[in-house]
């Protein structure tokens, strides 16, 4: 429901600058050939709504290619445009499939695609390139007045949405993982699910994950906290995966039993913690705060002894106690982000 | 110097991968067909052949038939009856304004929601946006409308009938990126390793970390979409790639965790030659194996045992020296045990695309 409002209020916002791009280009462009909201709308495709950084950059590249394209075509007669137009289509899209692999950058190039096609209008081959710069620059501000003051970007909110089914993903995978080392039965399955959950999660194309973060233009002030944020959160996807390799080894069920009550422990502390993030980021009143959990993992560190206690030259016989060590390392790494987050939650 | 590594492995990939190729032949083949039908019919709105057959290509992404059929009818009649009122309407700017409001609040909200959908709906919007940019009569506007469906019905044939079936192309360039990709996300792994101001680049090596792993991750799920569409040992195959590749991400994501753990950055200093010749062999491992995915004949009939001499190596230096300059030498010890794993991982990797590819 929440990343549904957010969908509704970006689809919301980008149907006005459509809306109002379509009359200002009927009333205020000089050629009124639908340039502006073309333009809008290419700039109303940027995932962060207000990044003048961005929003210059697609306006120059698109007025750039209106000139290279209208010299060329001055050039040509027009018999040859068509099929200029078709080859400069074919590159494009070899281009786009050679270097970019983003699903949506793809409608960046259905949409230089079709600022190339308007120009097959034999009316507008070659000429009026000023006025069409013009026009273009046009719907470049109206892309960028729209993003500012129709529905605008909400970071805070919209990170904090987009950060809450990675935990949730996160907290089941961990369950499973645990589930799977003690060779609990169909676990292999579940494991794989809630793997291929977390995988989705963790993508811009197929969930909200706010990768914007990392990218050039967004507010400085927040960036800092944001990004701290999410690296720890990136970071505890790559700690689960790593234990979910060690959890697939076929470790002594007889060994394992030694360590499965301290290891079980600490899985279900971290849980806690991972559903105490998810409360807080809901912005629930939260009973217990964040600082008074997993304070100490006391039986892990117990475990983490016991298995260190084993010299490093039997270490070296014994792959089930290095595939021990290296999951309780990855529970402590694990224990040691979450209290980073807390931190930060604070 | 990304840009650099992203022009080599575009050109690489414009060298080795032919189902690129296959699909610009394609592209280049309904436009010349849309290009010639547009004139054959020789009426103004002609070029709406063209504009729908070139996004019509854009569609042909689903390779079971009926559900490409689906797509295609269904945009294509949306869109040629989108094209037809935006046509109508664009004389009056209000009611276009409201129109185009509606559509793409429409596509952009079932875009947003549905990732599959976003091209077909964004599509059908650029259309209807492009009709509405030049106003005709009514008879040009229903000329629009059936050059539209025109246009979509010469991408849907031509996808079909004249090019065959490549969805095992497909599927092997799909996983051969996945590998490709590995590649990429072991060196970026290595040189957090390897560099010697780890603490000042350390963001942009996060972003770095996180980028490739986007672009593995899309990749791998893109293989495992087109997994469904595979029965019987084509499947048991295909399946038995992914999962093979799935692990050594898992090892990769393992091996990335010492940087985090060991405290003293300049530890690392001490194996720096190891560390540099690991990473090097392992992307070179890689890609020989993407390779052979991707062209289907055995570049090697046996895998190098470079990777696991190097890992030896490394391993000595961490009993004669690591034991002791380390904090703490157990997590060198998981490290070197997490790179015989990804070695052993890539030998069964090798041996399961010599069986697909030497069928």
């Amino acid at each position: 429901m929440t990343i549904e409002s957010m969908v509704a209020r970006r689809a919301l916002g980008t149907a006005f600058a459509i809306c109002i791009a379509v009359i200002v280009d009927r009333y205020a462009s000089t050629l009124q050939t639908g340039w502006v909201p073309l333009v809008a709308m290419m700039i109303m495709q940027l995932t962060i709504r207000v990044n003048l950084r961005l929003v210059l950059e697609r306006t120059l590249t698109v007025c750039f290619a209106i000139f290279f394209i209208s010299m060329l075509l001055s050039w040509l007669q027009p018999v040859y445009q068509t099929i200029f137009i078709v080859l400069l289509f074919c590159m494009m899209c070899s281009v786009h499939g050679l270097f970019v692999t983003k699903d949506r950058l793809f409608s960046v190039w259905l949409m230089v695609a079709a600022v190339a096609l308007i120009l097959l209008v034999p009316s507008l081959s070659s000429q009026h390139l000023y006025e069409r710069m013009h026009d273009v620059v046009l719907g470049g501000i109206v892309g960028i007045l729209s993003s500012m003051i129709i529905c605008p970007g909400r970071p805070e909110v919209d990170f904090r949405r987009g950060v809450i089914p990675v935990l949730h993903a996160y907290s089941d995978y961990l369950v499973a993982i645990s589930a799977l080392l003690f060779r609990v039965s169909h676990a292999d399955e579940v494991v794989q699910q809630k793997k291929i959950v977390v995988e989705r999660v963790l993508q811009e194309q197929r969930a909200f994950f706010p990768a914007w973060v990392y990218e050039f233009g967004f507010n400085p002030e927040l960036q800092q906290g944001h990004r701290h944020f999410l690296i720890r959160v990136e970071q505890m996807g790559q700690v689960l995966f790593a234990m979910h390799q060690v959890a697939r080894h076929p470790i002594d069920l007889a060994l394992l039993s030694e360590f499965q009550q301290g290891l079980q422990q600490a899985v279900e502390q971290l849980q806690g913690m991972l559903a105490l993030f998810v409360a807080r980021l809901e912005l629930q009143k939260i009973a217990q705060p964040l600082e008074d959990f997993g304070k100490d993992l006391l039986l892990l560190e117990e475990t983490y002894r016991q298995v260190i206690r084993v010299p490093l030259e039997a270490l070296d016989l014994s792959q089930d106690y290095i595939d021990i060590a290296a999951f309780i390392y990855d529970l402590k790494d694990l224990y040691r982000l979450t209290v980073k987050l807390a931190e930060a939650l604070r | 110097m990304q840009f650099i590594h992203q022009l080599e492995f575009g050109l690489r990939k414009a060298m080795r991968h032919r189902a690129d190729w296959h699909r610009l032949l394609y592209l280049v083949i309904v436009a010349t067909i849309a290009v010639y039908a547009a004139s054959y019919l020789q009426i103004a709105e002609g070029y709406w052949v063209l504009i729908a057959a070139l996004f019509g290509f854009g569609l042909s992404t689903h390779f079971i038939f009926y559900r490409a059929f689906l797509v295609f009818i269904g945009i294509g009649v949306i869109s040629a009856l989108g094209v037809l009122i935006a046509s109508l309407l664009a004389k009056h700017v209000f009611l276009l304004a409201l129109f185009l409001l509606l559509t793409t609040w429409l596509t952009i909200y079932a875009g947003l929601l549905y990732a599959s959908v976003w091209g077909l709906g964004f599509a059908a919007n650029v259309s209807i946006m492009l009709a509405a940019s030049v106003p005709v009569s009514m008879m040009d506007a229903i000329q629009r409308f059936w050059c539209v469906l025109l246009g979509f019905l010469i991408a849907f044939i031509i996808r079909f009938v004249f090019i065959r079936d490549r969805s095992q192309a497909v599927m092997r360039m799909k996983l051969a990126y996945s590998l490709y990709r590995l590649a990429q996300l072991g060196r970026v792994i290595f040189s957090a390793y390897i560099t010697h101001n780890y603490a000042d680049e350390h963001f942009s090596h996060e972003k770095n970390l996180h980028l490739k792993r986007c672009r593995y991750l899309y990749e791998i799920d893109q293989a495992r979409q087109l997994l469904t569409t595979f029965t019987g040992k084509r499947r048991e195959q295909f399946s038995e790639l992914i999962n093979l590749i799935e692990c050594s991400y898992e090892m990769l994501q393992s091996i990335s965790l010492l940087i985090y753990r060991v405290d003293d950055h300049s530890t690392f200093a001490v194996a720096d030659k190891e560390l540099i010749t690991i990473s090097s062999s392992m992307v070179k491992e890689f890609d020989l194996l993407a390779e052979q995915l991707q062209q289907r004949r055995v570049v090697a009939a046996q895998r190098s045992t470079i990777l696991n001499e190097n890992i030896y190596e490394m391993e000595e230096i961490h009993c004669s020296v690591l034991q002791v300059v380390a904090s703490e030498p157990l997590v060198f010890m998981i490290f070197i045990q997490d790179m015989y794993g990804l070695d052993k991982i890539m030998t069964q990797l090798f041996g399961a695309i010599l069986r697909l590819v030497s069928r």
